[in-house]
């Protein structure tokens, strides 16, 4: 964590005040990010009927949607053209029918994931210079703050047994250290595809290209 | 009007399913009238089936982790 | 017999249930993810599927899958190798990568979600399954078909004909790269819109321009006097839309044409419903490119649908695809092409429905014309989250609310969690004639694209400044895009000037008639047409009592429809979701089922 802070610190003044479209993807990236968490927890919320927590998490659900549209609305707002928007698949921490046990594995992962969010978008803050960007990410570090509160209070009520349900935070920061492995073997792994997918681009373009133009062009309509 | 179920997933499906997917760019070549691609399209199978197999090395998957 | 369609895409994805030859169930993945478009293999919208089907998958009698993917590796591979040599690298790069490690092993991956053999998993071509869907609800015995789409495998535009009981038969077909669809995505992203959402919104902004540059684009798309048509080499790259992160479509040629690709950040001066104030040159010339695209994309569309008569002499023309959601272009259709009617299925690019409807019909469940199910998604209890909303204090949503709304910390939240349908119609219409803005959620959710009466806004279509707190504080849909007017079939005739269906499964366009202008504002375009969508009553009958005692009681031929979502999300699909529009937006009153939610702002 205080690599990637380190490292936020000192990529954003580089990076972020100078290129627009760099900045428009990220924010849009956090946005998505944001959406993603508000989905998370309506997913989980579809197997709760207690009527007091379901108006909790809606109303947390109801914080992470306005984060995910301020994100988005900041991010539109940066650079002539529009951010590429990433759509990944949706990987449930909660898989539906997996009970109070299920429950109280994601409200850990949820804790745990609210306090890197923190950490992230207090070194943004304090990195990017003024602006509307600012702003949103001031604004919602400290939401993300009461959510550490909120899902560690719906973890404790789930799991009584607090050595428990510290083990169950444990775990989860373990899963995501083992994250952080693959998001560093995705930046090289990207590099290398890139790599040899150009080379034989390049080659079969040399070899190849002509047939298929004449492919393409050959089909009068 | 055929009404047998498809059935549950069998051991070993996913190498018929890989092989069968192959077998079909290689078919879908001759279909679309695109023959010459075939070297290139050789050579991407073969990239495609090394990853797969890095990829189950534990110490190896991150590093392609973008193509899974 | 329980046929699965799945469908997955640049379009969004979607799964379908066919029982015994008739749609049972359909959703689309971006319902359930919250991603609208979401182009995934539909894990959420199958299991959905299942869970009316009763059974896990292995029970089923088949799976059909929309779109080969061994064939449209071929066409991606020669896209990327065939245009634009050298400068494609980045293209090719994300195509390859994506095909290298998912794509082509989708059955695969399809087999493990579903945990089914493999070998069952079968292939249908996109714009067969297209054809196959866009006959549902025609309520004819024969036709031909137009899909008009963007890409399948090679395919981009398709003539067929089709006779009840058989599957459909491919006449003609055109192949990429000429594509009226893919022509239109490039457009989009040429005026700062993004390239398949942006189609729709393509299509509204050409209303409001003058078409000064068809002559440019007629060197771009020849259309020919035998209905074919052709894109002429070297203006548009469009393997650059293959995978995303999308590159610019076009080469230095198309943009010596028409210019540099429009500021994304740049309003658009234009306001349904108002005459424009002043306009720019520059967002005049904007909003010219569309309306020029979309005369030569009509023409194109003519062409086709000419041609289809003539290839098949069939006296009914079904319309699938992308570009079937052109309503102006299939009013021309409908005006011009000579066929007794123009049918537009409630899904033109529902996939999945017509790869599941092709399989079925393969193995003797005929494919008909009859009603489709219009609302074949999932269903959810609004009790437990109506409990909920009880127990909420507004205050602590405020500073939540999307931008711009008027305060609701000290408003009064009236929770009613079960009203008979007399009394619940009775303050919804009392509602909608105080100018409030009400969200309706009934049952399953829609098969199709947009709200037809279970995920819906309405509005009064008499009240300007309510139909732009609508668009402005709720949909954050473009300002220039008309609105819907949601209207009784019986009421249709008064307010168009020409003959015009009475029924319909998406908006409809037709020109408006003097009684419209005065009553429904916004959902008068600017080019004059009135968009409405008639409600049957035997498919949506809580909806149409609703319309009935809303004329009933005011006068007005109908209610303002739209989407029940916000901003870039798709449409609602649990009570939930709708609960998080009405929290943040300026949704007054809230229906979920039987129940009521009402805002009191002091």
């Amino acid at each position: 964590m205080l690599l990637r802070r380190a490292m936020i610190r000192l990529g954003v003044p580089l990076l972020w005040r100078r290129i627009a479209q760099v900045q428009a993807a990220r924010l849009l990236r956090f946005g998505i990010t944001e959406k993603d968490s508000e989905w998370q927890i309506l997913h989980a919320l579809d197997d709760v009927d207690d009527p007091a927590t379901r108006a909790r998490v809606l109303q947390h659900a109801l914080e992470e949607s306005h984060h995910a549209a301020e994100f988005t609305r900041v991010s539109l707002n940066v650079a002539e053209r529009l951010p590429p928007k990433p759509l990944p698949p949706r990987a449930p921490i909660y898989e539906t029918g997996s009970g109070v046990e299920g429950l109280a594995g994601f409200a850990a992962y949820a804790n745990v994931g609210e306090v890197d969010v923190f950490e992230q978008f207090d070194a943004y803050a304090a990195g990017i210079g003024p602006g509307e960007a600012r702003s949103v990410f001031r604004e919602s570090k400290l939401d993300e703050l009461g959510h550490v509160g909120l899902t560690r209070a719906i973890l404790d009520e789930l799991v009584p047994d607090k050595r428990r349900a510290d083990w169950l935070v444990t775990k989860v920061r373990l899963r995501r250290a083992w994250d952080v492995w693959l998001r560093f073997g995705k930046t090289l792994g990207e590099i290398n595809t890139t790599l040899v997918l150009t080379a034989l681009y390049l080659l079969a373009g040399l070899l190849f290209g002509w047939p298929a133009w004449r492919r393409l062009v050959g089909e009068k309509r | 009007m055929s009404d047998t179920p498809v059935g549950a997933r069998p051991r070993g499906a996913s190498l018929r399913a890989i092989f069968a997917s192959a077998s079909g760019v290689l078919g879908a070549l001759g279909r679309n009238r695109v023959g010459w691609a075939a070297p290139l399209v050789a050579v991407l199978l073969v990239v495609a089936i090394l990853v797969a197999v890095l990829a189950l090395v534990p110490a190896i998957a991150p590093f392609v982790y973008p193509l899974l | 017999m329980d046929i699965l369609g799945l469908s997955s895409g640049e379009l969004g994805s979607g799964a379908s249930l066919v029982r015994d030859g008739a749609l049972h169930a359909c959703a689309r993945e971006e319902r359930f993810t919250r991603q609208r478009l979401d182009p995934n293999p539909p894990r959420f919208a199958a299991e959905h599927c299942l869970r009316q089907a009763g059974h896990p998958a292995a029970g089923l009698s088949g799976i059909a899958v929309a779109g080969d993917p061994a064939d449209r590796f071929t066409r991606v591979l020669t896209g990327t190798l065939g245009q634009g040599f050298p400068l494609m690298v980045p293209a090719f790069v994300r195509s390859m990568s994506a095909w290298i490690g998912h794509h082509l092993w989708e059955r695969d991956s399809l087999s493990r979600l579903l945990d089914v053999d493999p070998a069952a998993i079968q292939y249908r071509a996109r714009h067969r399954c297209l054809s196959a869907a866009a006959v549902q609800g025609s309520g004819v015995d024969e036709a031909a078909i137009l899909v008009v789409d963007t890409i399948g495998e090679w395919t981009t535009t398709t003539i067929a004909r089709w006779k009840e009981g058989g599957a459909p038969e491919d006449v003609e077909r055109f192949e990429y790269p000429h594509s009226l669809g893919l022509l239109s995505a490039a457009v989009a992203m040429l005026l700062g819109l993004r390239p398949w959402e942006g189609l729709a919104p393509l299509w509204d902004l050409a209303a409001w321009g003058r078409p000064t540059l068809t002559s440019r684009f007629r060197r771009v798309l020849q259309v020919h006097e035998d209905g074919t048509y052709q894109i002429t080499p070297g203006f548009l790259r469009f393997a650059e839309l293959f995978e995303p992160p999308y590159g610019d479509p076009w080469t230095g040629a198309f943009t010596d044409l028409f210019g540099a690709p429009r500021d994304a950040r740049r309003p658009w001066p234009f306001r349904a419903g108002e005459a424009p104030a002043v306009v720019d040159t520059e967002d005049q010339r904007h909003a010219d490119i569309a309306a020029s695209l979309q005369v030569v994309i009509e023409e194109a569309m003519l062409g086709l649908a000419r041609r289809a008569k003539a290839k098949t002499g069939a006296a009914h023309l079904c319309v699938a695809g992308a570009l079937a959601g052109n309503a102006s272009a299939i009013l021309r259709l409908r005006r011009e092409a000579g066929f007794a009617s123009v049918h537009v299925p409630a899904d033109p690019t529902g996939l999945s429905a017509g790869a599941a409807l092709l399989l079925a019909a393969e193995r003797g469940a005929p494919l008909s014309g009859r009603a489709p199910q219009p609302f074949g998604g999932r269903a959810w209890p609004a009790g437990r989250d109506l409990a909920a909303v009880a127990r909420m204090d507004p205050m602590w949503w405020q500073r939540f609310r999307r931008r711009g709304t008027a305060p609701v910390r000290d408003a009064r939240i009236e929770v009613t969690p079960e009203l008979d349908d007399d009394t619940l119609l009775a303050q919804v219409v009392a509602d909608l004639a105080a100018g409030r803005i009400v969200g309706w959620l009934e049952g399953a959710f829609e098969s199709g694209p947009g709200g037809l009466a279970h995920r819906v806004l309405l509005a009064d279509p008499r009240d300007l400044a309510v139909a732009r707190r609508l668009t402005e504080r709720v949909t954050g849909a473009a300002a220039f895009a008309p609105t819907t007017l949601l209207t009784r079939p019986e009421a249709v005739a008064a307010l168009v000037d020409e003959p015009a269906p009475t029924a319909g499964w998406v908006p409809l366009a037709a020109h408006a008639s003097a009684a419209a202008r005065a009553a429904a504002l916004t959902a008068v375009h600017a080019d004059g047409t009135l968009r409405y969508l008639p409600v049957d009553a035997a498919v949506a009958p809580r909806m149409a009592a609703l319309l009935d005692r809303w004329s009933a009681s005011t006068g007005a031929p109908g209610l303002l429809l739209a989407d029940l979502r916000e901003a870039e999300d798709p449409l609602a699909a649990s009570p939930a979701d709708a609960l998080l529009i009405f929290m943040r937006t300026e949704v007054d009153t809230l229906v979920l089922d039987q129940g009521l939610v009402r805002k009191e702002l002091p």
